[in-house]
C-alpha cells in the first residue's frame, strides 16, 4: 500500500523548500511521477508475488514426484527413527500415517 | 514404538506403545482450547503445505532470495490454518530446503520460538524423491532429528483412527 500520509508529508516538505516558481512546479511534477510510479509498482507486485510463489511451489513438487501422482496421493506411511543428539535421548521408532482424503482446504 | 497418525485436516493422534502398555495423546485428548493449535501445528508439514499450493483461498507469496550457509535459496510464504510458514527451496534444483514457522502453544517447551525443519539426504523411493533426514532447530539451536527408513504410498488404514 502507498503510505499516503508519508507521501503528503514528503511532498509538503518539498514544497516548503521550493514553494514557488519553476523549481517548485518541477518538484511537484517529480513528486507526482514518484507517487504514481510507486502506486503502480505496489498494485502489480502482489499478484506477481503470488503467481511466482505458486509457480515455485509447483517446481518443488516437480522436484519430488510426478505432480499428478503427488496430488492424487490418498495416503502415505513413513517409518523412521527420531532422536536428539543434545538430549542424548533414546532413538525411538516412529510410524507416521498421513491420509489425504482430497486435495485442498477442508480435507 | 511411537505411532503417530497425522490427518491432513489437522487431526493428530499419537499413540505410544511401550511393552504391553499404550496410551494416546494428540488432539483427541488435548483440552479443547488447544485443538486449534494442534490443527495449526499439523498444517506446518511440508507435504500438507504443498498439497495446498494451488488452493485459491490459501495465501501464497514469493518473498525473495536469501543465502543460507552459502547456498542461494528462494523463499515462499504460505499461510495455512492461520499459520504462516516459509518454505525455503534450492535456487537451482527447486528441492525443499526447509520449512520455518512459529511454534504453537501445544509445543510447551518451545513456545513462541521460530522452528526450522530442514530436509536433506534426498533419495528416490517408489517414484518419489524424498528427504530421508529432517533436522529441527528451534530459535536457531539444534532440537532433534528424524531419519526416514521406509516409505509406502496408498497404505491400507482404518480411517476410524481419525475419529475423535
Amino acid at each position: 500500500m502507498v503510505d499516503i500520509s508519508r507521501t503528503i508529508h514528503v511532498v509538503g516538505a518539498t514544497t516548503r523548500v521550493v514553494p514557488n516558481g519553476r523549481l517548485g512546479r518541477i518538484s511537484w511534477f517529480f513528486a507526482l511521477i514518484w507517487v504514481v510510479g510507486w502506486g503502480a509498482a505496489e498494485a502489480t507486485s502482489e499478484p506477481d508475488a503470488e503467481a511466482k510463489g505458486r509457480q515455485l511451489l509447483d517446481r518443488v513438487v516437480e522436484s519430488m514426484a510426478d505432480p499428478a501422482r503427488f496430488d492424487k496421493l490418498k495416503a502415505m506411511r513413513m517409518w523412521g527413527q527420531s532422536f536428539s543428539k543434545e538430549e542424548g535421548t533414546e532413538t525411538i521408532d516412529v510410524s507416521i500415517l498421513t491420509p489425504f482424503p482430497k486435495k485442498g482446504r477442508g480435507l | 514404538m511411537h505411532m503417530a497418525w497425522e490427518a491432513s485436516n489437522g487431526m493428530t493422534l499419537d499413540r505410544r506403545l511401550v511393552g504391553d502398555r499404550s496410551w494416546t495423546e494428540g488432539i483427541g485428548v488435548l483440552p479443547p482450547e488447544l485443538h486449534r493449535d494442534a490443527v495449526r501445528y499439523a498444517s506446518t508439514k511440508l507435504m500438507t503445505l504443498l498439497r495446498h499450493r494451488n488452493v485459491a483461498e490459501v495465501p501464497v507469496s514469493y518473498l525473495g532470495s536469501e543465502t543460507v550457509d552459502g547456498r542461494k535459496i528462494e523463499v515462499v510464504k504460505i499461510v495455512l490454518e492461520g499459520t504462516r510458514c516459509e518454505i525455503e527451496l534450492d535456487h537451482e534444483t527447486f528441492r525443499p530446503v526447509a520449512v520455518r514457522f512459529q511454534s504453537s502453544p501445544i509445543q510447551e517447551a518451545i513456545e513462541n520460538e521460530v522452528v526450522r525443519r530442514s530436509y536433506s539426504d534426498f533419495r528416490s523411493v517408489n517414484g518419489f524423491v524424498l528427504p530421508f533426514r529432517q533436522t529441527v532447530t528451534v530459535g536457531g539451536e539444534y532440537y532433534n532429528e528424524w531419519q526416514l527408513l521406509a516409505f509406502e504410498t496408498e497404505p491400507e488404514y482404518d480411517s476410524k483412527v481419525f475419529d475423535f
